[in-house]
């Protein structure tokens, strides 16, 4: 007994032994958004790199970023999963399908690395191709959509390599470090996924 | 007129009120109109009259709707407004429906969606306005164009109607192409008065 509440203190980690690896690739799984990842996802909110692109321009606290996991969880127009690296089971991120719709099978895409160090090392690149697979194969989705802040060279370079279109260019659409800037829209049709992933 | 609140030369804009809900219920169920907005379900009175209610609160700060009369007559034409309201980046989404199909294209939804603009920039303060239309929407898109809406995006095949896909054209206008467009109009009308 004293031994099993010991542990429990020492290493909070431990109590979550099985992490419901859902779609798994070479580096990374993506996993069920829990209560408790509103911890890690609070502190990247933070973040105006990733605050920003989330509409949210307000400090955030453990408290909001749980009530926005459990919001997120109850829309039926939303998949959300987190990323972790199969390494040591560390959450790194979250990635998102939005705005599903089965009448017109289209759904838009969201992500984000939260830790500034485990960027730029393809971990976004990986858990946006598991999701894309899912959305194409399990959902049968015939679209998938995204808007990028035209700065964002990381983002459309990861958008652009998976084989995303540009679509247009929304002038002016965002608001981000004190200056309005084009947002573009780019899009994947199931089509040119199955010609990539040589269906 | 009844409660005018921004009046044109033909039409006017006013508060939404619960005795347009049974004419907006009608059309809103009339495919001739529903086919051109992302609407796929039959509309009960209960649910247009929850639109209306929230219309008729302007509680939303996200979104404001107006109905669309002709001036001659006092008749209701339609509803429109914008949606998505985000006062830090200044921009909105643009919507209109004019759902009395004896009154299409006699200018009265360019001069509606006008009306809209010029309240987006000159009351609301807003920088950018947008709106989706659907590819086949020769009408909307040609009325669009003449305010000065410029295409901005083709969404591949993000409608789906009458069996197939169609793409979505975003189209947008800035408040400095606005201000420049109604400074020449009005040295326009300053040149043939004086
Ligand atoms: C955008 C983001 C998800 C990418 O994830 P990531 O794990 O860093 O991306 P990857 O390592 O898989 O790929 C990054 C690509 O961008 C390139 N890149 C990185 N920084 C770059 C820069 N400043 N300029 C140009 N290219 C850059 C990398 O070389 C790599 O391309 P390559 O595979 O062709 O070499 C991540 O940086 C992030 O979360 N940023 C903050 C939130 C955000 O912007 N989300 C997306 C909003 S649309
Ligand atoms: C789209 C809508 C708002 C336009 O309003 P309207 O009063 O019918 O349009 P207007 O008369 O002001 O302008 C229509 C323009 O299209 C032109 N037009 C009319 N019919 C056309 C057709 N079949 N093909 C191409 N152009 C057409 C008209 O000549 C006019 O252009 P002009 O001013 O250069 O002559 C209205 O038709 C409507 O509500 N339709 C149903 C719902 C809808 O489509 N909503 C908009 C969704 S984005």
């Amino acid at each position: 007994m004293v031994q099993a509440d010991a542990r429990r203190i020492h290493a909070p980690e431990a109590e979550h032994g099985v992490k419901n690896p859902y779609l798994i690739g070479a580096k990374v799984y993506l996993r069920p958004l829990e209560p408790e990842d509103a911890v890690p996802l609070s502190a990247w909110l933070n973040d105006p790199a990733v605050g920003e692109i989330m509409g949210i321009r307000r400090p955030s606290h453990e408290e909001s970023a749980r009530r926005f996991l459990a919001k997120s969880a109850k829309d039926p127009r939303q998949v959300g999963f987190g990323i972790a690296l199969r390494r040591d089971d560390r959450l790194v991120g979250t990635t998102v399908l939005h705005h599903i719709s089965h009448q017109r099978r289209s759904a838009a895409l969201g992500v984000a690395v939260g830790a500034p160090a485990v960027r730029g090392r393809g971990v976004g690149t990986e858990a946006v191709r598991l999701l894309l697979g899912y959305a194409f194969e399990t959902l049968n989705l015939n679209r998938v959509w995204l808007h990028v802040v035209a700065s964002n060279e990381a983002a459309r370079r990861v958008y652009a390599n998976l084989g995303f279109v540009h679509e247009g260019t929304l002038r002016e659409e965002a608001w981000s470090a004190g200056r309005y800037e084009n947002v573009l829209v780019m899009g994947l049709l199931r089509g040119e996924w199955e010609a990539r992933s040589g269906r | 007129m009844n409660r005018p609140f921004r009046v044109g030369r033909t039409v006017y804009l006013r508060s939404i009120g619960r005795e347009d809900t049974a004419d907006y219920q009608a059309w809103m169920n009339d495919v001739d109109v529903w086919r051109h907005l992302q609407f796929n379900r039959p509309v009960t009175r209960e649910e247009e009259s929850r639109f209306v209610e929230r219309a008729m609160a302007m509680d939303d700060p996200a979104e404001i709707n107006f109905a669309i009369v002709r001036r001659r007559g006092d008749l209701l034409l339609g509803a429109t407004g914008l949606h998505g309201i985000d006062m830090v980046r200044r921009s909105a989404g643009f919507g209109i429906q004019i759902g009395r199909k004896a009154e299409w294209g006699k200018g009265y939804g360019t001069e509606a969606s006008a009306l809209v603009v010029d309240y987006a920039f000159r009351d609301l303060n807003l920088n950018r306005v947008w709106l989706h239309v659907f590819e086949f929407n020769e009408r909307g898109i040609r009325a669009y164009e003449r305010i000065g809406f410029k295409r901005e995006a083709v969404l591949r095949q993000e409608c789906f109607r009458d069996g197939r896909y169609y793409d979505v054209h975003v189209m947008g206008i800035l408040r400095r192409e606005w201000s420049r467009r109604t400074r020449a109009a009005s040295t326009r009308r300053k040149r043939s008065t004086g």
